[in-house]
């Protein structure tokens, strides 16, 4: 590097040295957290041009966001919106559409967080214990689900199925059969989602239902006055909102 | 050798000749990204900080000095070629749509990209030309590549806005009718925009002169009158097409007083 521009990177330091107070539902405490920059503003746009590749893209941006702006590499699933919406206020403001971003902040705060870390579904002779990822679990696992969806338009269905298939194997701690117990985090990627694929479908719904305490979550955090915030590219797009 | 010359808007350039050698490349690359050869062709220009408007001057004058003045274009009825000056006069001049602003204690210049857009979106960056703060200035496009990202990577995404905002009211700006078309040639009109992949492809298409047969052929055919190879791949591709012409009237008189003598 050199010293000119050295120079000019501890003055451009100094303007950014800004940090964001956001409340982390994990940790039940407020972490200063830095804003976003232009280069991560323009990655979570330029994602929203790329369907369904683009919405997996957007996803592990936003996680990579989080983790390098709060220094935090263990936060799970459910903390990303309070970052969000935090950061998305800091960068343009507080209004999206006829959402007051104050009132999704206010949320946090105020709604309990009714999610189990670990859960356990059992069925005849097989076991499996549940758990909410970390952001950085979810992103080892976006990025091998986006090198396998194919771009082209007639196989979103088959996209769509891999997704799912992703979403659920992402949740799954261990699998356990009579006494045989693996342990997901050993094997490698393709070879949980084979296992995941065997699992009968039962099993797929009970699974659905722990998954699905976290999207609550979500959906009541995000809903002011009775009206979701959707939460894609376009929310960090500045054309986008009033 | 470098060759030096004044573009529209005067600003000088200095630029290394393309040979006949670089020309193999440029078959070679053929099947290669269009992010290779665009850097591959941006390393014939020595004069560093230009925009994408005056690089692609630059192109057309390198293509000229080095290639020819005729280009091939597609129709319907097959290529047809058009002179270069053609192309260049359809642009004509570029207005200045330089434009500065300051955010948050930053002075931040926004002007025609500096990059060609290849498919990597952060090429937007480039349409910041510079940075000033506290009166300490930096050009972008004369930064190395990490100096660069460590720059973009800490800028206020509030420019972002800005860019935006610039890129939308300068939009008439970015793009370029190069060819008006010919409806009785079947030949559609030729439009690039400088924020899209067409200005790239179409730069690379005015280098894509020659196949890797007929560059070999070229050679093989020179050699003979011409033994000394390395002469000839250090030659640009307009001398060797001249020498090829001599050459050519060369056999056909030769053979013509063959005939001659044959008669008489």
């Amino acid at each position: 590097m050199s010293k000119n521009v050295s120079s000019f990177l501890n003055k451009l330091d100094k303007l950014n040295d800004v940090t964001i107070e956001v409340f982390v539902p994990s940790l039940k405490k407020k972490v200063p957290t830095k804003p976003l920059n232009l280069k991560q503003q323009k990655d979570l746009i330029s994602s929203a041009l790329d369907g369904l590749k683009g919405t997996l893209d957007f996803n592990r941006t936003l996680n990579k966001i989080i983790i390098e702006n709060s220094g935090l590499s263990d936060l799970k699933i459910y903390d990303k919106l309070p970052f969000i919406v935090a950061l998305r206020k800091h960068a343009l403001g507080n209004k999206v559409g006829k959402i007051e971003l104050q009132g999704v902040l206010n949320n946090i705060k105020n709604i309990p967080l009714n999610v189990k870390n670990e859960s356990t579904i059992k069925q005849d002779t097989l076991k499996l214990t549940l758990k909410i990822p970390t952001l950085r679990e979810e992103n080892m696992l976006l990025n091998k689900c986006e090198q396998e969806i194919n771009t082209e338009q007639e196989l979103l269905k088959e996209g769509i199925g891999k997704l799912y298939i992703y979403e659920i194997l992402k949740h799954i701690n261990t699998i356990q059969v009579d006494d045989d117990v693996i342990d997901l985090d050993d094997i490698r990627i393709h070879e949980r989602v084979k296992l995941v694929e065997k699992l009968p479908l039962s099993v797929y719904s009970k699974i659905s239902d722990f998954i699905e305490t976290i999207n609550k979550y979500n959906t009541d955090i995000l809903t002011v006055d009775e009206t979701e915030l959707a939460i894609d590219a376009e929310f960090f797009d500045t054309s986008g909102s009033d | 050798m470098d060759l030096s010359f004044t573009l529209p808007n005067k600003k000088e350039v200095v630029v290394k000749e393309i040979l006949y050698k670089d020309l193999r490349k440029m078959a070679l690359y053929n099947d290669s990204s269009r992010s290779n050869i665009i850097k591959f062709l941006e390393s014939f220009i020595v004069t560093k900080g230009l925009n994408v408007v005056e690089k692609l001057f630059t192109f057309f004058i390198l293509r000229e000095k080095c290639i020819g003045e005729q280009v091939a274009v597609g129709s319907k009825k097959g290529n047809v070629n058009i002179d270069l000056q053609l192309f260049r006069k359809n642009i004509g001049s570029f207005d200045d749509i330089r434009q500065e602003i300051d955010v948050e204690g930053i002075k931040c210049v926004l002007n025609y990209p500096s990059r060609f857009y290849v498919g990597d979106t952060d090429f937007i960056f480039s349409l910041i030309e510079s940075l000033e703060i506290d009166n300490e200035k930096i050009i972008l496009s004369s930064l190395s590549e990490e100096d660069y990202t460590n720059v973009v990577g800490r800028l206020p995404d509030t420019i972002f806005n800005y860019i935006e905002k610039f890129v939308k009211s300068n939009a008439p700006h970015f793009s370029m009718i190069v060819y008006n078309g010919k409806e009785s040639m079947e030949i559609d009109e030729i439009k690039l925009n400088m924020l899209d992949g067409s200005l790239v492809a179409f730069i690379v298409k005015l280098f894509d002169c020659i196949g890797d047969t007929d560059y070999r052929e070229m050679l093989f055919v020179l050699s003979k009158r011409i033994p000394d190879v390395l002469f000839l791949t250090n030659c640009t591709y307009l001398e060797l097409f001249d020498y090829y012409k001599l050459y050519q009237d060369e056999v056909e008189k030769q053979n013509q007083d063959l005939q001659n003598q044959s008669a008489s």
